[in-house]
């Protein structure tokens, strides 16, 4: 066996180990051997849809929006012309990839020839191939994909309350660009960004299955060069604790008004994530009484909750189908204004750990979670392994002192879209 | 895995799939009756009033309550569609007893079959009827749901294809109901119709998860408390679904409020049966894998549209293509499409790597059954109540034994059928 830099990462009570690897390049390596019959891997970036400012090597660039995405599309494709698609079909490996607010991802899930799917894997990653046809012909694609999101009313809720809640981050631009944007996209840019984000002390790669964690290392060694880079300084954008503005609407051929009521909070730390998730769900998980009234009044349909934390972003939001949309935005706030003069009861934190600590240990239920969780955790440099404990072992004091902070109204935006021809217009 | 069906009583059957490899446990339990209209809508509400309360349990807070105890355990209701018949289909997910935090004891398996034991025989019953509050709030919310089908415009698409392309069959019964038909429902209604279920419907259960001789006798106990043995239980056979063929393809011309237009084609496939594979293997190779003709050629090669994908009903043998595209690229789409479809006529044309990838997919997404537990039991459902093997390598062999000769047979019988295209009026 070779000598190493590694760690074993483990929870002997849910039964979960993986091994760490850090590679001389700065890579860092996720190994969990499991029984399952399916690998998966993944092999992601730091860098997502957020990553428009940044410096690097001394200087400051900006790109288009849209970038990220762009760039993730073009990765399949190779100076031999050949399609890594095609490299995975013929070995029975089923590849995808995502670009979010922070991250880009390459993935495969396979049941056979795992080693061969990851060297494919690592070599599509590494052999990034942009001309001025292959980019024309992109930018024709993705345009065609930006009008299908256009047309999700899902997606124009979601992206006008980060309008509406923020001011300078970039989570306010749709991830996949606007057509006007991507038209700036050139082969040139996109190397300049890939060869900036795609340095391997920004990436890791994160692997489960019945794999034999030596031989995933001795991949990594052969394939991936030593050579340690540079570290990628990312912007922090300034944003303030208020929102941008309090109201957003629009108009959409929709049947009943849908709505997003979002609470910002971007001084949020990976060591808050496990409260602020227990305190919206104490406040508006389906066992409490928010969501009871507003359901047995038919006043809200297709409820949602949840909250988000990711290295640029946290937030709340509750949500849903109503006919009067200001209506539960003012039963909202003065629900808060109870909770807060009144207190959470201790009750709805208990249920809301013992969810959320059920939906840790679910993380460990397939080679998938298992790989986006340890992915996850290197993103936001949390430990995935002992999340779930980290969830049990939180106080009724600590979601009672992070009420304060967080539920103040000037946090508050609300996202609205209307039918056609709505009667007030739009804002 | 194993699956080893147990006959509960007469038409009641529970498979049971005994595994250690994961932290959840799963029950399913289907009440299935053959299919009407009427049925259809009743059964659709039936289930969302019985999820809202019983006699234990009067409202949602004190069941999510009650789940939210069970450490976020998770109970749904629906109504689910087998082609001709459809079931009361409950799902239960739920956190198995070795993963809870240390310290905590409880028997999960035994608290969740006893909080499905009172919603499903201690509902909430007055004047010869379910709750009729509940019933009238359901309708509502249910007919908020079918309006707001427009919302997603893909959805919507699909649904007003099906209502054509199935007209005359069974199929033609949207699983959602419809405005009148919703609207026709009364408390006494679906009482009847849960007396119905509960005496004469066959019921197929599943569990996954650990299995003990303790599990299995809670399981038997709870199915036989729950329902008697059916006197004439429904016999399971395939569906006999014949859709209408028309003599030239019929085309069907909407509008709506949006960017981006909807394309969705049928094709019928003549001497189609189910336990030969030749069709989905053919299904793979024409438009569902990212190396598929419709992919590489609709997509990549003439860059018409961000998607284009093929998709093979095992309940009736219809082949669906569906595009999102604009309606200037439609001849030329369809043009194509046809194109790729008289190559695959000709099994010269069926090239041995695509024949093979699409086998491997095939057979890799069915070994990774193994891996999803929900899936797996959903599976097993299915293959039974089409009354199919529940075989695995079974099915793997059959896909590997499948030629090029036989995607040319299946490419020669494909006929369009319906042509559907939902116009995009916004510029």
């Amino acid at each position: 066996m070779k000598k190493r830099n590694t760690e074993i990462l483990e929870n002997a009570y849910i039964g979960e180990k993986c091994v760490k690897y850090v590679h001389k390049s700065g890579l860092e390596v996720y190994i969990t051997e499991k029984e399952f019959s399916g690998f998966y891997a993944i092999f992601g970036t730091r860098y997502g849809s957020y990553d428009n400012k940044f410096t690097a090597d001394g200087k400051e660039y900006t790109v288009p929006a849209g970038i990220a995405h762009f760039l993730e599309h073009k990765m399949f494709e190779s100076l031999e012309g050949t399609d890594a698609f095609e490299e995975y079909a013929a070995i029975g490996a089923d590849a995808n990839a995502y670009t979010s607010i922070d991250r880009t991802a390459y993935l495969f899930s396979c049941t056979e020839n795992f080693y061969e799917a990851l060297r494919v894997l690592i070599n599509m990653v590494l052999t990034p191939h942009f001309t001025d046809e292959n980019v024309a012909k992109e930018q024709g694609i993705i345009g065609q994909e930006i009008k299908m999101s256009e047309d999700r009313a899902g997606s124009v809720i979601t992206f006008n309350l980060f309008k509406a809640m923020y001011e300078t981050n970039p989570i306010r631009i749709p991830i996949a660009g606007t057509i006007e944007s991507i038209a700036e996209i050139t082969p040139e840019l996109l190397y300049h960004c890939y060869n900036i984000f795609y340095r391997m002390n920004n990436m890791a790669l994160c692997v489960c299955g019945k794999v034999d964690a030596e031989k995933v290392m001795d991949i990594v060694d052969e394939m991936i060069p030593e050579t340690a880079q540079s570290e990628v300084a990312f912007e922090v954008i300034d944003e303030p604790a208020e929102v941008y503005q309090k109201r957003i609407t629009a108009e959409f051929e929709v049947s009943r008004p849908i709505f997003r009521i979002g609470v910002k909070f971007p001084e949020a730390k990976a060591e808050d994530e496990a409260v602020c998730d227990i305190l919206w769900e104490s406040l508006f998980g389906e066992c409490e009484d928010f969501y009871q009234e507003v359901y047995e009044s038919g006043m809200v349909s297709g409820y949602t909750n949840y909250y988000d934390f990711c290295r640029v972003c946290s937030y709340f939001v509750v949500g849903g189908h109503s006919d009067d949309p200001e209506a539960v935005y003012a039963k909202f706030c003065q629900y808060l204004e109870e909770k807060l003069k009144n207190g959470i009861s201790e009750e709805a934190v208990e249920l809301a750990k013992r969810a959320l600590y059920s939906e840790c240990v679910g993380n460990f239920e397939s080679s998938e979670n298992i790989a986006e969780t340890m992915f996850e955790s290197f993103l936001v440099g949390e430990k995935g392994l002992d999340k779930a404990e980290s969830y049990a072992s939180v106080t009724y004091g600590q979601v009672s002192e992070m009420a304060k902070r967080v539920l103040d109204e000037r946090r508050f935006a609300l996202s609205v879209i209307y039918p056609k021809n709505h009667e007030g217009g739009t804002v | 895995m194993n699956i080893e069906v147990k006959k509960i009583g007469k038409g009641k059957t529970l498979g049971v799939i005994g595994t250690d490899k994961f932290k959840f446990n799963y029950l399913a339990l289907n009440f299935l009756l053959p299919k009407t209209e009427e049925n259809i809508a009743s059964a659709v509400i039936l289930a969302r009033v019985l999820a809202r309360g019983s006699e234990m349990y009067p409202d949602i807070k004190s069941i999510n309550k009650k789940l939210g105890m069970l450490y976020g355990a998770n109970v749904s209701f629906t109504a689910g569609d087998f082609g001709d018949k459809f079931s009361l289909k409950i799902c239960a997910g739920f956190l198995d007893g070795h993963f809870l935090p240390k310290g905590e004891k409880m028997d999960i398996l035994g608290e969740m079959t006893e909080v499905l034991y009172q919603l499903l025989s201690r509902p909430i019953v007055e004047n010869g009827g379910l709750s009729a509050e509940y019933t009238e709030q359901e309708k509502k919310f249910q007919t908020d749901k079918i309006n707001a089908q427009i919302n997603n415009k893909d959805v919507y698409a699909l649904k007003r294809f099906a209502s054509v392309v199935y007209e005359g069959t069974p199929m033609r019964h949207d699983m959602d109901g419809t405005i009148d038909s919703i609207s026709a429902v009364t408390p006494t209604a679906i009482y009847a119709l849960f007396g119905e279920i509960l005496k004469k419907s066959r019921l197929e259960a599943v569990y996954a998860g650990r299995v003990t001789e303790e599990v299995e006798n809670t399981l038997v106990s709870f199915i036989n408390r729950l329902c008697p043995d059916r006197e004439e239980p429904m016999e399971l056979k395939a569906p006999q679904i014949g859709v209408r063929k028309y003599d030239q393809v019929r085309e069907v011309y909407e509008e709506i409020s949006a960017k981006q237009g909807r394309m969705v084609l049928s094709y019928t496939i003549p001497g189609y049966d189910p336990e030969l594979s030749g069709v989905e293997v053919f299904n793979h190779i024409f438009g569902a894998s990212p190396i598929s003709r419709l992919f590489a050629n609709v997509r990549e090669r003439l860059q018409l549209c961000y998607y284009c994908m093929s998709s093979a009903s095992t309940v009736t043998g219809l082949m669906t293509v569906r595009s999102g595209l604009d309606i200037d690229k439609k001849s030329v789409a369809i043009e194509e499409i046809e194109r790729q479809l008289g190559l695959l006529c000709d099994e010269k044309n069926v090239s041995e790597e695509e024949l093979e990838a699409a086998k491997l997919d095939i057979c890799g997404s069915l070994t990774s059954l193994e891996d999803n537990i929900s899936n797996l039991a959903e599976w097993y459902i299915n293959r039974t109540v089409y009354a199919r093997h529940i075989d695995l390598e079974k099915c793997k062999r059959t896909v590997n034994a499948v030629t090029a000769a036989d995607i040319a047979r299946v490419a020669r019988g494909c006929r369009l059928n319906v042509s559907y295209f939902l116009h995009g009026t916004e510029k």
